[in-house]
This record gives structure tokens, sequence and C-alpha cells, in this order.
């Protein structure tokens, strides 16, 4: 294969995965790294540096329109990164003393649970008239479009998201992986904000995040330049469209879309674990 | 509401830019690396052999050389400053605000990612 044809054919899986890093709010190293390592026989490392290209882009490519059109909390973002910054910093330092398989396996069992969580949940059915006492004070509350209105929510569970986040941030920092799946949950599960909010304000904070990885990234010489360019492209290319997809598409839909996403996740981190190649 | 609106589009509209250059100078590194490399055969110790490590300082001095590899690397390098940048405006909007809490959580957030792309080891 010569590098054209390479770099045609990246582009493309690169434009799908900003597609789907868009919808979910996960970022697109779920479709890009099983893509250059299983595909190509990119080395590992390489393709996290990828993985890495491609959640900042999902998160540029996205956060323009979300912002714009008034779906992300920018305060609950910001309010969440802390608690995510923390543990991922407590998550590097506990590296050496922790089994990496173990917590691989844990957290594929977490995200196969979190699918679960994710498609039980009715979002319609719920009624929320009050808010938790910390929304209030940091005026987490807002808005978001509706069926061509804005429709007001109450955030709930204040604590238990940020812990959440801590938790993900800590994943993040063990298993040097992006934790944008348990970013959606704490926001979905937890703090019981629309989907749509959840996804995109994930998408928001994701890219500050990886952003926080990136100086490490490229001083271990991961971000290749041949791999991680139609890898921006691309992905930026995928999102732009994605965040147009977003409302036009059913939550039910985006919950399914996430579930199958997630669940993959999980089943590509319980065969690195079992096979030691974590 | 009015306020977060704005701070919202100005966001927006940063990080339009911010995404635009990016994209322009990746697609121009990626056209020349692909206009000098592009024929040759991709083969699986392609990477292996081409160990590549960068410091944020070195990507300056390979874009100004114009190659290939430091005008991809300058473009990422620009993507991720947007990232840095929101964080930096939103910091300053509270200050502004006099919103304390949300000014803390911003500055800490920026000090966090200033620290870990300039200098951390």
């Amino acid at each position: 294969m010569t590098i054209l044809i390479f770099t045609f054919l990246l582009l493309i899986f690169s434009f799908f995965a900003g597609i789907l890093g868009a919808l979910t709010g996960l970022g697109g190293g779920v479709v890009i790294i099983p893509v250059l390592v299983l595909l190509f026989n990119i080395d590992i490392h390489y393709a996290m540096g990828a993985s890495l290209i491609s959640v900042i882009a999902t998160s540029s490519g996205t956060a323009a329109a979300y912002l714009r059109e008034g779906f992300t909390n920018l305060r609950i973002g910001m309010f969440l990164e802390v608690a995510a910054v923390i543990g991922a910093f407590i998550g590097a330092l506990l590296i050496a003393y922790v089994s990496q398989t173990f917590l691989a396996i844990l957290f594929s069992l977490i995200l196969f649970f979190s699918a679960w969580l994710t498609i039980k949940r009715k979002e319609e059915e719920e009624i929320y008239t009050a808010s938790h006492p910390w929304a209030m004070k940091l005026q987490l509350n807002g808005d978001y479009p509706y069926q061509n209105q804005q429709m007001a929510y109450h955030v709930q569970h204040v604590r238990t998201g940020f812990l959440l986040m801590g938790v993900a941030g800590l994943f993040s920092g063990l298993l040097g992986i992006g934790s944008g799946a348990l970013k959606v949950l704490a926001m979905d599960q937890a703090m019981r904000l629309p989907y749509r909010v959840s996804t995109t304000t994930s998408n928001f904070m994701i890219g500050i995040t990886a952003a926080v990885s990136a100086g490490i990234y490229f001083s271990h010489g991961y971000i290749y330049p041949p791999i991680a360019f139609p890898v921006l492209i691309g992905v930026i290319a995928g999102a732009l469209l994605g965040a147009r997809l977003l409302t036009k598409i059913h939550v039910r839909w985006l919950r399914i879309i996430f579930s199958v996403v997630i669940c993959l996740m999980g089943a590509q981190m319980l065969y690195k674990a079992l096979t030691g190649n974590i | 509401m009015s306020d977060t609106n704005h701070i919202q589009h100005i966001l927006s509209r940063l990080l339009t830019l911010g995404m635009l250059l990016s994209l322009l100078l990746v697609m121009m590194g990626g056209a020349l690396y692909l206009w000098q490399h592009g024929h040759e055969t991709m083969h699986a110790e392609w990477i292996a052999m081409n160990s590549y490590e960068i410091s944020i300082k070195q990507i300056w001095v390979k874009a100004r050389d114009l190659q290939a590899f430091g005008i991809i690397d300058l473009g990422i390098f620009i993507l991720v400053m947007t990232q840095v940048l929101r964080v930096a405006l939103l910091a300053a909007y509270y200050v502004i605000k006099r919103d304390y809490w949300f000014m803390i959580i911003s500055l800490f957030i920026l000090f966090v990612l200033l620290y870990s792309l300039f200098f951390r080891a």
C-alpha cells in the first residue's frame, strides 16, 4: 500500500469517527485505535496519539456549533472538569501501585453496566421541579433548545456527579484513556441532565482534558504527523457534520448509538486485559 | 442569561477561527508531505524506523523551515492552543463578572493546562 492510499483510507475512517464522536460526546478514539492497530498494524502508541488528536478535533469541530445553539452548559463543564483534572492527577501518581489488568477489567464492566443504564433512562418521563442546593449556589441550571423552544432543566445530585467525574479522571490517569464515557454518565445518570446537554457538554470538556496530555504525547513521539494529519482533517469534517445531525436524531437513537459504542469500548478493553496487552 | 449567550458566541467564534487556521496548516503540511512521499510504500516497520519525538519549542523551528512535519505539528499545536484559549477566555469572563467560584475553577484548569503543556519535563 502506498502512503497516499493509506492517507486516503484513514481520512475516510476518521470522518466516520468524527460523526460518531460528535453524536456521543466520546471523541473518535473508539474507531481510530482499532482501525490503526488491527487494520494497518500501527504501533498502539501512535494509535493513542492519533486518538488524542481525534478527541481534540471532535471537541473543536463540535464546540462552535453546540455553543452557538445553546446546548453546552459551560458552568457544569468547567465545574466537573476540576474533578476530572484532580482525578487524572491522582491516577497518574497511583499508576505504579495498581494492577493495570484488574483496572481494565473493572473499567470494561463499568462500561457494560453504563450501556444498560443509558438505554434504561427515559428522560421524557422525568419531571423535576427542584434542583440540588449546590446547583442553585453555583448557578448550574440552564436551558436548551427543545422542539423550537428553550426548555429549562433542574440539575440533580451535584455531589455524586462531581465524585463520578473524579473517578472518570482517575481511570483516565491510570489507564491513559479518554474518559468521555464516564463524563456523559455523570451528567446523564447522576445529575439527570437532558441527554443532548450531557453529550455536548462532554464534547466541550474532552478537548480540554486531552490538551492536558498533549505535551506528554508530543515529547514521547506518540503524535506522528503522517498519521495525525489525515485523522485531524477527517475527524473535523465528520464532527462538523455530526454536530448538524445531533438535533435531527431522536434522543432514543442517540442513547442506543452511545450504548453500542461504549459496549465496543468495553469489549476492546476486556480483550486487551485478557490478552495481556494493556 | 444574555451574558452567558454573549460569551458563548465569542467562544464559538474563537474556536471556529482556531480550528480553521489549524486545518489550513495541517492541509498544507499534509499536501507537502504527500507530494514528497505519497508514492512510497507503507509497510509495517514504517513507523518504527521513523521514531519521532518533538518538544513544543522544536515545533516552531521545524515549521519556520517549511518542513512538512513541522507545518503539520504547528497546525496540531494551534488546535491544542484553542483549548487553552477557551479556558483563558472563560477565566477572564468570570473575573469581569466577579464570579469568584468560577474564577477560581477556570484559573485552576488554566494553570494545570499551561503547566502540563510547557513546564512538565
